[in-house]
């Protein structure tokens, strides 16, 4: 160890010789200052965002439309893979693993226990979410983005792709009094394309025929059949669109009671029917089609022994 | 350059930080007081070669100066030193793609330390009668670096816990849980090894 020792008697003089040299000076007090904040700086924005991500996050997450999962794919599995956000789920965690490592790499982050810092960035992170959920960023950044990226899908296109959908027995849009087209025994519904789909409404309970007649945008599932010898669409259940605005979590709780009082009758109805499709592994729907009834069209006959509504085009997703 | 008084032994570390900024010339103090302390534990770290050392020892220094104000005096400049010459040795071999092997040289007293201490869970007795001070160091050289390294600066460099975790920014907690954890490892390997011969 003596070698390792000894002092090298010029190093001092070689250090200061080389500092006048050079014309190095020590980096001054307010680079530092700036380095510092700037790292609490980032711990902060990558907080924000991370809560920003978690208000969208829980925003999607909420408003999933787990009520009628039936409705529109085969089985909650499926319907979560399809459903959940994803994008979110992982901006959350990389904003989440980006503040702590921002926070470690203060000054004195290392000193912090680890629990205080993970505590810390993902506490805040939540927290902020929470607040920002409240406030309704979620739902105004995830439709903002919708509108201004062609790559990015919000909830609302999502939900409103998910819902348009004819071939499988559902459409968004809005009804008209009868005498608007000419329909008989029912109402006509424009879709959110515009086009005019006849509907008879005798499979419809009274609050489902309010819904209707408000004029307010639905969500609606129907059939085709030839019950009565006619062929015809029915309308078989509607529900509120509630993407529209934001949608407060009271209101949401008023129309979710309300929606559960009117689907209840049915939902017992609808479940028989699936699981007897389901049993009879038939393909989808009768005489699917992408196209209102508003020309001649053949409709294929549905052995129905429950009604128009009994056996119903439900699920596929696209 | 003004001239230093006489009493520039009796300042402390952090007062003679104080004046290095004011007038550079006492930084060359600093550079005296931990020269040989540095030159040591950066030869332990893998820096074995005098020119190298040399040219490690001033890169750290200069490193420090130009650093000195981002010292944090809540800490010992002690350990803020050590951080730095850790992280330059550390750069050194990382530059040169590989740690060399056979750095660690065998310091009786300090590998006797170690096996010595208090701390550390006493391997089997044969193996207390029996150990060697060099088989002892080359079994450290192939602890993980990790472990390694806190082992060396805790006995080899006689760092208490909150220093050690000053040195490589890690929570002082941590720095209990790796001794006890390289210990372990090492008294494992030792313990192998005296199963094989």
């Amino acid at each position: 160890m003596s070698e390792m020792t000894d002092r090298r008697p010029d190093i001092k003089e070689t250090i200061l010789a080389r500092l006048e040299r050079e014309g190095i000076t020590p980096r001054s007090r307010l680079y530092w200052l700036t380095h510092e904040y700037s790292l609490w700086g980032a711990w902060g924005l990558t907080v924000l965002f991370g809560a920003l991500s978690l208000a969208v996050l829980s925003f999607s997450s909420v408003y999933m439309g787990y009520a009628l999962y039936e409705a529109t794919h085969e089985n909650f599995l499926t319907f979560l893979v399809d459903s959940l956000p994803f994008l979110w789920l992982v901006a959350a965690s990389f904003m989440i693993l980006a503040s702590f490592f921002n926070i470690r790499h203060t000054k004195n982050g290392y000193k912090y226990p680890v629990i205080l810092v993970v505590g810390s960035s993902l506490g805040f992170s939540i927290l902020g979410g929470a607040v920002l959920h409240y406030l309704g960023a979620g739902y105004y950044l995830d439709r903002f983005l919708g509108e201004m990226s062609d790559t990015y899908q919000s909830r609302l296109e999502f939900e409103a792709r998910l819902w348009q959908a004819p071939k499988y027995g559902r459409l968004v849009g809005h009804a008209a009094p009868p005498d608007a087209v000419g329909a008989i025994n029912g109402f006509v519904f424009y879709d959110i394309d515009e086009r005019p789909w006849p509907m008879a409404d005798s499979e419809l309970g009274e609050r489902e025929s309010e819904l209707l007649r408000s004029g307010r945008k639905v969500k609606l599932l129907f059939a085709t059949s030839t019950v009565g010898g006619e062929e015809a669409f029915y309308a078989c259940g509607v529900f509120p669109w509630m993407l529209d605005e934001v949608p407060a979590i009271a209101k949401y709780k008023e129309s979710r009671a309300e929606f559960i009082n009117r689907v209840e009758e049915r939902r017992e109805r609808f479940a028989t029917v699936i699981n007897n499709m389901k049993s009879k592994e038939r393909p989808l729907g009768p005489s699917p089609t992408d196209m209102p009834i508003t020309s001649t069209m053949a409709i294929e006959a549905v052995p129905i022994d429950s009604g128009p509504c009994g056996v119903l085009p439900l699920y596929g997703s696209r | 350059m003004t001239v230093i008084d006489g009493n520039i032994a009796s300042l402390s570390d952090n007062e003679l930080v104080a004046r290095s900024l004011e007038e550079r010339a006492f930084f060359g103090e600093l550079v005296d007081r931990y020269q040989a302390k540095l030159g040591r534990y950066i030869a332990r770290l893998g820096v074995q070669d005098p020119d190298d050392r040399d040219d490690v020892l001033q890169d750290i220094f200069i490193k420090v100066y130009k650093n000195l104000n981002s010292f944090d005096q809540s800490l010992s400049f002690s350990s803020w030193i050590y951080r730095i010459a850790h992280n330059e040795a550390v750069s050194w071999y990382r530059r040169r793609k590989a740690r060399p092997e056979g750095y660690l040289v065998a310091d009786s007293e300090a590998v006797l330390a170690l096996v010595s201490d208090d701390d550390l869970d006493r391997p089997e007795e044969r193996f207390d009668r029996d150990i060697d001070a060099a088989l002892l160091a080359r079994e450290l050289e192939k602890l993980d670096d990790k472990y390694r390294d806190i082992l060396l600066l805790r006995y080899f460099e006689h760092l208490e816990y909150e220093q050690i975790s000053d040195v490589l920014k890690i929570p002082v907690g941590t720095v209990g849980t790796l001794v006890h954890r390289a210990k372990k490892q090492l008294k494992k390997n030792l313990e192998n090894l005296a199963i094989k011969t």
